[in-house]
């Protein structure tokens, strides 16, 4: 009877995941550069540098950047280099499944610990010694929350920082893995029942968030709060992560590029309008 | 040659590079002459690992913009005004501290407000002297909070983040009322010799704010009939200044401002340069479906049919 299947398995006979993914599979991913016009009226607070919305599969989040501007207090200000704040937002519908539980973001120790990991990577990313004694705001909305929350806010941030044109080092990307304890198998980008899967190991569901520069092949960031066995393992997810992160990245290019190509014919007057733009 | 810029080989071919991409690399041992120049948008690393080589990289996503060894990537999305000193800026008074006041131009707040200190104003009745406390006690009666200024980029101050501090010591830069402020993106507005610009037969007077902010106003007429002769140039200045204020403005020239400002706004919807030409001929071209077509209205010029319609030849 040890085939049996059970609905918690996280792989199925066909070697495919609960929602049709092959272990080395993300979800999904769809960028959207520039939903937060740049331009506003004087009284309204509703403008950014630069905007994105990332959605990986269920998982859903919008960034705006705003900066540089000068700091809030004096005390601040860094002589050398640009001071980076991230806050980040959950919006009260966003959690799915049965996590439905009203948490005040500004308490909420989850998100603090999230806008600290988010404000080391994009401190890492930009070039913030070009802004002396300024700020650079990022602000982070949770959408839609089906597991892997903080590589699509990372991923939105990332996509908002090229938006908005502030020097960067490189695309930040991320993408998180996990293991399947059973199969001994390698899972990417997981959602929220995988996540927090705990069937077939005593320590809860390996679930291993990354965030990397792709094109210097940088780790940014690696949290993991699962017990792993042994290296050889830790390695192994580390490394489908990163390999994630390479997907991530190509995807992002890919949505950056043809913005950038559609507002620069534009501009000087070639191209066909896009259909946002229509919107008056 | 050590130099290999494998992105601008031709010239004609706007290369798009996003940030983290590797425009050039050069190996430092060798002649120095060889070797490329760091521009805006792009950073230099040396890795460590294949001798000396250096490598140039995109920190922003543009195109590639090569002058010589000089290698700069102008960004796709210029949202962040960067200023230069002498260009004319349109924003609005937010504080009035201690001997200078603070500036919005930023039309997205993406950047440091800028700085108009008391010294780069010219006293009322133009005289020159020295700044005394008297003055700087009556500095909201000369410019007040919420005030709208075009003025002039007078510093660019680099070691405080680049934020500007700026300057109306001409008869060109002062408060502006009586007239409609537009907002486009700042990379829409095209730099050239004057920014004060009398557009539609000389009834209007637009000014293109580097910053991205247009204001347009009806021409200033010059026939002051409460002109004297004792009156010195700074006097006729302010007479005009008050007198624009306060005169009404008749139907046919709110019409136009109207249309033009409507014009300038299918412009920014479709993002397409702002300049005089393209706005007057949307202007135009408005008019002209207005005659013939009786649908576009000035209100209805900006439903998208319209836009789409009205611009189209800026689009091949």
């Amino acid at each position: 009877m040890g085939s049996s299947i059970r609905r918690t398995d996280l792989l199925a006979l066909s070697n495919l995941r609960n929602d049709g993914r092959k272990p080395d599979e993300i979800r999904r991913m769809r960028v959207q550069l520039g939903p937060v016009s740049n331009i506003g009226t004087d009284n309204s607070s509703e403008t950014a540098g630069g905007s994105a919305l990332v959605e990986m599969g269920l998982t859903c989040a919008m960034a705006t950047v705003r900066g540089p501007i000068a700091c809030i207090r004096r005390s601040d200000e860094l002589p050398t280099q640009a001071i980076v704040d991230v806050i980040i937002k959950s919006v009260p519908f966003a959690s799915s499944g049965g996590d439905r539980r009203i948490t005040n973001p500004n308490s909420d120790r989850r998100f603090i610990e999230m806008s600290h990991l988010i404000k080391r990577s994009l401190e890492a990313t930009l070039l913030l010694q070009l802004f002396p004694k300024s700020r650079i705001q990022v602000t982070i909305v949770i959408l839609a929350d089906d597991g892997g929350r903080l590589c699509c806010a990372i991923n939105a941030a990332s996509a908002a920082l090229i938006d908005s044109g502030l020097p960067i080092k490189d695309i930040l990307c991320a993408c998180s893995a996990g293991i399947n304890i059973s199969s001994d198998t390698t899972l990417i980008d997981l959602n929220r029942q995988e996540e927090s899967s705990s069937h077939g190991s005593k320590s809860g569901a390996v679930h291993l968030p990354c965030a990397m520069l792709p094109q210097r092949g940088t780790l940014v960031l690696s949290q993991c709060e699962a017990r792993i066995s042994n290296f050889q393992t830790l390695d192994r997810v580390l490394e489908a992560a990163m390999a994630g992160c390479r997907v991530v990245f190509d995807i992002i290019q890919a949505a950056v590029r043809e913005r950038a190509s559609a507002l620069m014919q534009l501009r000087n007057g070639q191209g066909t309008v896009i259909d946002s733009f229509a919107v008056a | 040659m050590t130099t290999t810029t494998p992105s601008s080989s031709s010239l004609s071919i706007a290369h798009l590079v996003i940030p983290g991409q590797v425009i050039a690399t050069s190996s430092s041992n060798n002649n120095k002459s060889d070797r490329f120049l760091r521009g805006h948008g792009t950073y230099v690393e040396s890795s460590s690992n294949k001798g000396n080589e250096e490598r140039l990289i995109s920190s922003v996503c543009g195109i590639i913009h090569r002058v010589n060894k000089l290698i700069t990537v102008i960004p796709y999305n210029e949202s962040i005004y960067k200023g230069n000193v002498g260009d004319l800026v349109i924003g609005r008074i937010s504080s009035v501290s201690s001997s200078r006041w603070t500036v919005i131009i930023s039309n997205s707040s993406c950047m440091k407000d800028a700085q108009l200190p008391l010294s780069g104003v010219h006293l009322p009745g133009g005289v020159q002297r020295l700044r005394t406390k008297q003055d700087s006690l009556n500095m909201s009666t000369f410019l007040n909070i919420g005030d709208l200024i075009c003025s002039e980029v007078h510093k660019v101050q680099q070691n405080d983040g680049g934020s500007l501090s700026l300057h109306t010591r001409s008869h060109k830069y002062t408060k502006l009322e009586n007239g409609i402020l537009v907002k486009v993106p700042s990379c829409l507005i095209a730099r050239r010799k004057s920014h004060i610009l009398s557009m539609i037969n000389n009834k209007i007077d637009v000014l293109w704010g580097v910053n991205g902010n247009i204001w347009l106003q009806r021409a200033n007429t010059t026939s002051s009939a409460s002109a004297s002769a004792s009156d010195t140039i700074a006097d006729l200045q302010e007479k005009m200044r008050l007198e624009h204020s306060t005169t009404p403005i008749s139907l046919e020239i709110r019409c136009i401002l109207a249309r033009l400002r409507n014009s300038i706004e299918c412009l920014r919807i479709v993002h397409t340069m702002c300049t005089p030409e393209n706005t007057e001929s949307v202007y135009c071209k408005s008019l002209q479906l207005e005659t013939t077509m009786h649908t576009t209205q000035i209100a209805n010029m900006l439903l998208p049919e319209n836009i789409i319609l009205l611009t189209n030849e800026f689009r091949s």
